[in-house]
């Protein structure tokens, strides 16, 4: 669904954010993009939108090339960003305005989603805080029914009930002919929600896996001392002792904890994509 | 010294499912929740419940009538009780027993509590 | 190449449901300084302060109304202010695209870059400017019901009248270069817009002198029209101004405007190419 090759990209002031990016997407699934500050997901998400033009490479999303900015692609694609703008309108005018522009959107979808996240349909965006914004733009996003699901940080800015209702929604919109892919430093918001890991580091994509492989690939044990086997990938202190990472030897295996992963991922990345 | 963390959220869903028809909640031939209800009911991906479901289905404990939804096979509460004895077996008796060995209890200290909590 | 009309007829309702207030807000400020300046100054003054835009919609010919009680008014600026008020309406036309959060939404709308496009440059260069006509024929129209006229000297009281023409003509010229500007500058365009216009316009003209002596053997620099007279600014460039030192006949040289034409063709077309390819 999505494809990049090669990508090179860079802003006046960075110029080489990404060198030979390479990424494929598949449909049906909600991955996870991580990767610390300034990595640039972001900018990823927003040259997958045709917001922002590679330097070199190529993208392909629905086999067309972003940058077209084609009609057939942003009818299927939305980006969430993470300051979301919105015009100075009612919310009433903002569906009036914007949605005849979305061939699947579901008004219907809208106002449940908007009952869900407590919000008012008649309210002014103009005088809504920033998280209920936010919610609103969620909203909004998710009864597009766009195939592509972009979106920057998307719990940043919620409140906790709202989380919840974002993660029931979200589990409840996926098929597998729509495509999720969320940045997020909020892993702990989501990680129950995303079945694909993506991690981005020095403009490269250096993990890729779906949390079923992880889960099969990596044993994750708490433990009142680092492991002192020799296969032990990670470390990470934790309050109840150390959680250690090792290839998986097929005993069961634990939940992953996807912020350790992340941890493990940047500081020993070589060892752990040889556990795969 | 080990402890033991959560198992992965589609072991958990099992075990879940696995407690609900022991108790009885679920009843052997009832329809269970469409994968998407249950993903949505608990919150995480819809894939997490398919391999939950798999699971359950590779134990004989549900079956999937195609196009209508999976339910629960007649002898899904014996396989279930044998499921969960296998897990006890497997995964939190040796947790218990390391942790008999290192707090130095024996038989007789448990037998002293169990007729207790009886 | 996918077209729909729908959606530009969507894109242009959204952007006057964005747009109006601001766009009553320059109009009436503009109406509001024309008008106490207006009645405050000698008309002498004003022939002074409006210069026509390229000289080709001229105020010659005051059209005074006189109200029985000593009420002077100048009707004729008021297309001038419509011109401006317009003008800087224009050159916020992209506003949107320049701030980052904003371009996001909005370059992310699903409509395709022509048919977003097309939505500005007809509402900016027809839509506005006519409903600013249509304001002009009815502010007219209650001036001389409100006020009983004792003369009325040159006064053009109908929008169709022939008048106008070049105005309208001033108008689109004006309209597709504050389009170009609008997308090129992101903050201050109309000042910017206004002094390359200055600048290209003093080059323009410079050319043609050049061109003007090379194809013309008797040029007459410095006789009835001077050199530079060709350098004030409201003076389109045309090839009357300078005569044939011997006979003072004409020259042979360019069309009038023809600068303009070529300047609000290349800006309009720019204000595409650099559309199409605006980031955020």
């Amino acid at each position: 669904m999505i494809d990049i090759n090669g990508l090179a990209f860079g802003y006046s002031h960075r110029k080489d954010l990404f060198k030979d990016l390479n990424l494929k997407i598949t449909s049906g699934k909600i991955h996870g993009l991580l990767g610390l500050n300034g990595a640039g997901k972001s900018s990823l998400l927003h040259l997958i939108q045709g917001l922002r033009f590679a330097d070199e490479g190529s993208i392909k999303v629905f086999g067309l090339s972003p940058k077209q900015r084609d009609i057939k692609h942003l009818q299927q694609s939305f980006l969430l960003p993470e300051e979301v703008y919105t015009p100075d309108i009612s919310m009433k005018q903002y569906i009036d305005m914007y949605s005849p522009f979305y061939p699947l959107f579901s008004l219907e979808s809208f106002l449940q989603f908007l009952n869900e996240f407590e919000l008012d349909r008649s309210a002014h965006l103009g005088q809504m805080s920033m998280g209920q914004k936010k919610k609103a733009v969620i909203a909004f996003a998710l009864a597009t029914n766009t195939k592509i699901l972009l979106m920057d940080e998307p719990t940043n800015g919620l409140d906790i009930p709202s989380k919840k209702q974002f993660r029931k929604i979200l589990s409840h919109i996926i098929t597998d002919d729509r495509t999720f892919l969320i940045s997020t430093h909020q892993i702990r918001d989501l990680h129950s929600l995303i079945d694909n890991v993506i991690a981005i580091s020095n403009g490269h994509i250096i993990f890729n896996q779906s949390i079923n492989e992880i889960v099969d690939s990596l044993h994750f044990s708490l433990d009142g001392k680092p492991s002192s086997s020799d296969d032990l990938i990670y470390h990470e202190r934790v309050p109840g002792g150390y959680l250690n990472i090792s290839p998986s030897t097929g005993i069961p295996s634990f939940e992953p904890d996807l912020e350790v992963l992340f941890n493990a991922i940047m500081t020993n990345n070589s060892a752990i994509n040889q556990a795969f | 010294m080990n402890f033991r963390p959560p198992a992965p959220i589609f072991l958990q869903i099992a075990e879940h499912i696995i407690q609900l028809i022991i108790s009885g909640d679920w009843k052997e031939g009832d329809r269970i929740p469409s994968v998407r209800d249950f993903a949505t009911d608990v919150e995480v991906n819809p894939n997490t419940v398919v391999r939950t479901y798999n699971l359950l289905s590779q134990e004989g404990i549900i079956s999937n009538k195609r196009g209508v939804g999976y339910f629960l096979n007649e002898n899904a509460k014996k396989l279930s009780t044998t499921y969960l004895k296998k897990q006890f077996i497997n995964e939190e008796l040796p947790y218990f027993i390391k942790m008999m060995k290192t707090l130095e209890l024996d038989f007789e200290d448990l037998k002293k509590e169990y007729n207790e909590h009886k | 190449m996918t077209y729909s009309i729908k959606r530009v007829q969507f894109l242009m309702k959204n952007e006057i449901k964005q747009k109006w207030r601001v766009f009553s807000i320059i109009v009436a400020i503009s109406f509001a300084i024309a008008i106490f300046y207006y009645f405050n100054k000698d008309f002498s003054v004003i022939s002074l302060l409006s210069p026509s835009t390229f000289g080709s919609f001229s105020n010659n010919g005051f059209s005074i109304f006189t109200g029985s009680d000593g009420f002077k008014f100048h009707l004729n600026w008021l297309p001038q202010v419509l011109l401006y008020s317009s003008s800087i309406l224009t050159s916020l036309a992209f506003s949107e695209y320049h701030l980052k959060e904003s371009a996001t939404f909005n370059l992310a709308i699903p409509a395709t870059r022509a048919e977003k496009w097309s939505a500005k440059a007809f509402l900016f260069i027809v839509v506005f400017p006519v409903i600013l006509i249509l304001f002009y024929q009815v502010f007219i129209w209650l001036t001389t019901i409100w006020t009983t006229p004792d003369s009325i000297t040159q006064v053009k009281v109908n929008i169709f009248d022939p008048y106008f023409r070049s105005f309208y003509k001033d108008v689109i010229l004006m309209q597709c270069l504050m389009l170009g500007g609008a997308i090129l500058y992101k903050k201050y365009s109309i000042l910017k817009i206004v002094l390359l216009l200055i600048g290209l316009y003093m080059l323009y003209n410079f050319l043609t002198i050049v061109s003007l002596v090379i194809i013309n053997e008797d040029v007459d620099l410095f006789g009835q029209g001077s050199v530079l007279d060709l350098f004030s600014l409201d003076n389109t460039i045309n090839n009357s101004k300078l005569r044939r030192s011997n006979s003072g006949g004409s020259l042979m040289g360019i069309p009038d405007n023809i600068f303009m034409y070529i300047v609000a063709t290349i800006s309009i077309l720019f204000s595409y190419l650099r559309f199409k390819e605006i980031e955020a």
